[in-house]
C-alpha cells in the first residue's frame, strides 16, 4: 500500500520540486531579532488604577521596596524575639543588657537596620491599606510619610541610648 | 418528596416558586423549569448545559455556582434555594448579569497572545511537563464564567480590580514559552488595580467550579513582578 506522501493518481498537480532544508541565513526571512510588540497603549485601555509615568515608576518602586524590607525583617523580627527571650529568661538586668550593648557596632548595626526595614515596611503597608480604605491617595501619602518619620525618630533614638 | 421552594431574584426582590423535586435534577433545570411552567418573563443566561460555556453561573444559597453542574440535591437547605444573579457584575433582568466589564478587563490586563518575531519559521518546541507550561495549562482551562469575580471581595470593594480571571489569563501568558512579550503582560498586571490589590483570601480558588487556581496564578505574577524589578526589566 502506498505511503500517504506518494499518491500520484489522486493528484492532479504537477510533483512539487520538493526544496532542500536551507542553511540558517541563507534565503530565509531575514530575522529581525526583536519581538514583535505593540505598545500596550494600541490595543488596551488604560488600566484605570493604573498611573503613568512617574506614579507608575513610583509605585512599583514602593512594591520593591516592601518586599525587600520583608525580607530583611524575617530575619531581624525572629532575631530580635530570641534577644527578648534570652534577655528575660536569663534573667538580665537593664545595666547588663546595656553593658552589652553599648559601643557594640554589631548590635547598632542590626537594630539599626531593624529601623530601616521597618519604617519603610510599615509605612508602605498602611499606605497601602488607607488608599484602599479611604480612595483619598493623598492622605495615604501624607500619613504614611509621618509614620515613616515617627517611626525613624524614636527607632533611633532608641538605638542611640542603647549603643 | 415535597417540591422546592425556590426564591429567585426578580430585580425588585425575590419571588417565590414551588418546583417539583426531581432525582439528579440541577439548578438550572430548576431555573428553566419555571420559565417554561410558571413565568416565561424569568431572564437568565446558559448556552451548553455541560460546563463547558461559562454562561450560566449565579449565586446559590449565597455561593457563585455554575448552574448546570450543580445538583440541587447538593445545595438545597431544607427543600429550599435562594438564587441571584452574580454579585460584582451590573444585572440586566433576573438572573442575567452584564459581563462586559468583566471581559474589558481581561484587555486591559494584557490578556492577549502577543506573536514572537515574524521571522520565526520553526515551530516552537514546548515541553508539556515543564513548569512553566503546567501552570500556563492549568490557567487555560477558564470558562470564564465569572464565579471567582462575583466571589471576589475585593473587586467588591475596589471596582478598578481586574478580578481573578483577569488575572489568571494573564499568568497564563507569561508562562507562555511562545508569547512574545512577557514583560508587557507584567506591566500590565503591576499596579494597585492588578495582581498588588490582591488579599489572598483564596475565594477565587475556592469557587472555581473547574478547581483553578487563581491566588495562586496572582502569587505568581507578584513574585514574577518582583523578579522583573530586581533586573530592572520594568
Amino acid at each position: 500500500m502506498a505511503g500517504l506522501g506518494d499518491c500520484p493518481a489522486q493528484n492532479p498537480l504537477p510533483p512539487r520540486e520538493r526544496v532542500a532544508p536551507k542553511a540558517p541565513g541563507e534565503g530565509a526571512r531575514k530575522d529581525p531579532g526583536t519581538p514583535l510588540t505593540l505598545p500596550r497603549s494600541a490595543w488596551a485601555p488604560p488600566s484605570p488604577g493604573a498611573g503613568e509615568g512617574k506614579t507608575r515608576r513610583l509605585e512599583l518602586r514602593l512594591f520593591l521596596a516592601q518586599r525587600l524590607s520583608a525580607m530583611v525583617l524575617a530575619p531581624l523580627v525572629l532575631l530580635h524575639l530570641g534577644v527578648i527571650l534570652y534577655a528575660v529568661r536569663g534573667g538580665l538586668s537593664a545595666a547588663e543588657i546595656l553593658g552589652r550593648t553599648k559601643g557594640s557596632v554589631l548590635w547598632g548595626g542590626l537594630y539599626g537596620l531593624f529601623v530601616l526595614a521597618t519604617a519603610a515596611h510599615g509605612s508602605i503597608g498602611l499606605r497601602a491599606i488607607l488608599r484602599e480604605w479611604t480612595r483619598r491617595p493623598h492622605l495615604a501619602d501624607t500619613a504614611a510619610l509621618l509614620f515613616a518619620a515617627t517611626a525613624l525618630v524614636l527607632g533611633f533614638r532608641a538605638v542611640l541610648v542603647l549603643t | 418528596m415535597a417540591d422546592l421552594v425556590v426564591n429567585v431574584w426578580r430585580g425588585e426582590g425575590f419571588e417565590t416558586f414551588r418546583v417539583p423535586f426531581l432525582e439528579s435534577q440541577t439548578v438550572l433545570d430548576v431555573v428553566t423549569w419555571i420559565q417554561r411552567h410558571l413565568d416565561p418573563t424569568l431572564s437568565y443566561r446558559f448556552a451548553c448545559r455541560v460546563g463547558m460555556c461559562g454562561s450560566c453561573a449565579m449565586t446559590v444559597n449565597g455561593v457563585p455556582r455554575w448552574t448546570c453542574r450543580t445538583h440541587v440535591s447538593k445545595v438545597a437547605k431544607d427543600g429550599r434555594l435562594e438564587i441571584r444573579p452574580l454579585r460584582n457584575m451590573p444585572v440586566i433582568k433576573d438572573l442575567a448579569v452584564d459581563m462586559a466589564g468583566f471581559f474589558d478587563k481581561w484587555q486591559e490586563a494584557g490578556g492577549r497572545f502577543v506573536p514572537t518575531r515574524p521571522g520565526v519559521l520553526e515551530f516552537a518546541r514546548v515541553d508539556p511537563e515543564n513548569p512553566e507550561r503546567r501552570q500556563a495549562s492549568a490557567g487555560i482551562e477558564c470558562i470564564g464564567c465569572g464565579v471567582c469575580y462575583s466571589a471576589c471581595d475585593v473587586v467588591a470593594a475596589n471596582p478598578d480590580y481586574l478580578g481573578p480571571a483577569a488575572l489568571n489569563r494573564a499568568w497564563t501568558l507569561v508562562n507562555d514559552a511562545r508569547d512574545g512579550d512577557r514583560i508587557g503582560h507584567l506591566a500590565a498586571v503591576a499596579d494597585d488595580a492588578g495582581c498588588h490589590a490582591c488579599h489572598s483570601q483564596g475565594s477565587c480558588a475556592r469557587h472555581c467550579p473547574n478547581h483553578l487556581n487563581p491566588t495562586g496564578a496572582i502569587a505568581g505574577l507578584k513574585r514574577e513582578v518582583f523578579r522583573a524589578l530586581l533586573k530592572g526589566d520594568l
